[in-house]
């Protein structure tokens, strides 16, 4: 394998399980985001394999693009599902978490009691409802700028708006935020 | 509520995003495998990206040397506007140049040629 493949493969590594959950968060399916995020790569590879220092800002870029792509298509084809599947908390979340946590892959030194562990999920779990429940541009600031730890003026990139939007949008999220999770203990 | 500055209110939400992150399972690693091989095969090979910078500009070029072709060829009423203005004014001066050629007896060079050829012959 070349160089580039081998450092476009480590790439991938480093992103495709925080972008699969930003899909998944947006989106709502688990399939349909591995779909997205399988193009993201591809696209990715196909065109701007030789550009490895923007790798991660064309990389959200195009995430961002496929996921607003399928909103618009979604929304077109039935807004009253897509409200539905967004409305459906419960199932969401199932959805979302998906399997056990696996310890293992708990940063070092976390060695936490099931207690501790079971806390932690259940605030995890409803997190990420809450975040689901956003619009879809704050959810994409919200996660851009906090979870990514993009900046302004890369995140403004990836949603294709100008950094004062951004600015909207995450203030408007973090505020929602705060009333869906307002008694939650964090 | 509890009194979470923003700061550390967006901390709590991150860290329980990177807990939520913690759910592949074996199945799900092997999928994300599989996806990479899938995406690293779209990797062009160095010689035909290279072959694709060389030629971009030429395309480029011969694309816009084309429209432009294509512009003054086609029929006025074929182009969009700013461009069938364009055209008409160009129109307007070769026909304006052809009236000022007859104007200015240049018919009479051509009635003075053909005789010359009709003499010789």
């Amino acid at each position: 394998m070349s160089n580039t493949r081998l450092q476009l493969n480590d790439f991938f590594v480093s992103v495709q399980r925080r972008a699969l959950k930003q899909a998944e968060f947006a989106i709502g399916d688990r399939d349909e985001a591995m779909d997205l995020l399988q193009e993201a790569m591809i696209r990715l590879a196909k065109n701007y394999s030789d550009r490895a220092d923007d790798w991660p800002k064309l990389f959200q870029r195009i995430l961002q693009n496929l996921i607003r792509d399928w909103y618009r298509r979604k929304k077109v084809r039935s807004i009253l599902v897509w409200w539905n599947q967004v409305g459906d908390e419960h199932n969401t979340v199932e959805e979302v978490l998906g399997s056990e946590v696996d310890t293992q892959e708990a940063p070092p030194g976390a060695q936490q009691s099931p207690e501790k562990l079971q806390k932690n999920r259940q605030i995890a779990e409803r997190v990420v409802a809450a975040i689901r429940q956003l619009p879809f541009r704050q959810q994409q600031a919200f996660t851009l700028r906090a979870w990514w730890g993009h900046d302004l003026r890369e995140t403004a990139f990836a949603m294709g708006c100008s950094e004062g939007s951004v600015k909207t949008h995450y203030s408007r999220a973090i505020s929602r935020l705060r009333e869906l999770l307002g008694d939650f203990e964090l | 509520m509890t009194a979470h500055t923003d700061d550390q209110f967006v901390r709590s939400l991150t860290r329980a995003l990177d807990i939520a992150m913690q759910d592949d399972d074996q199945e799900l690693l092997n999928k994300f495998a599989a996806m990479r091989t899938e995406a690293l095969r779209h990797v062009p090979q160095e010689g035909a990206r290279n072959a694709r910078r060389f030629f971009a500009p030429a395309f480029s070029a011969a694309a816009a040397i084309l429209l432009v072709a294509l512009v003054i060829i086609l029929p006025g009423r074929e182009a969009p506007g700013e461009v069938v203005a364009a055209v008409d004014e160009f129109d307007m001066l070769v026909e304006s140049e052809d009236l000022e050629m007859f104007a200015q007896g240049d018919i009479e060079f051509y009635l003075w040629l053909e005789s010359e050829l009709a003499s010789r012959s």
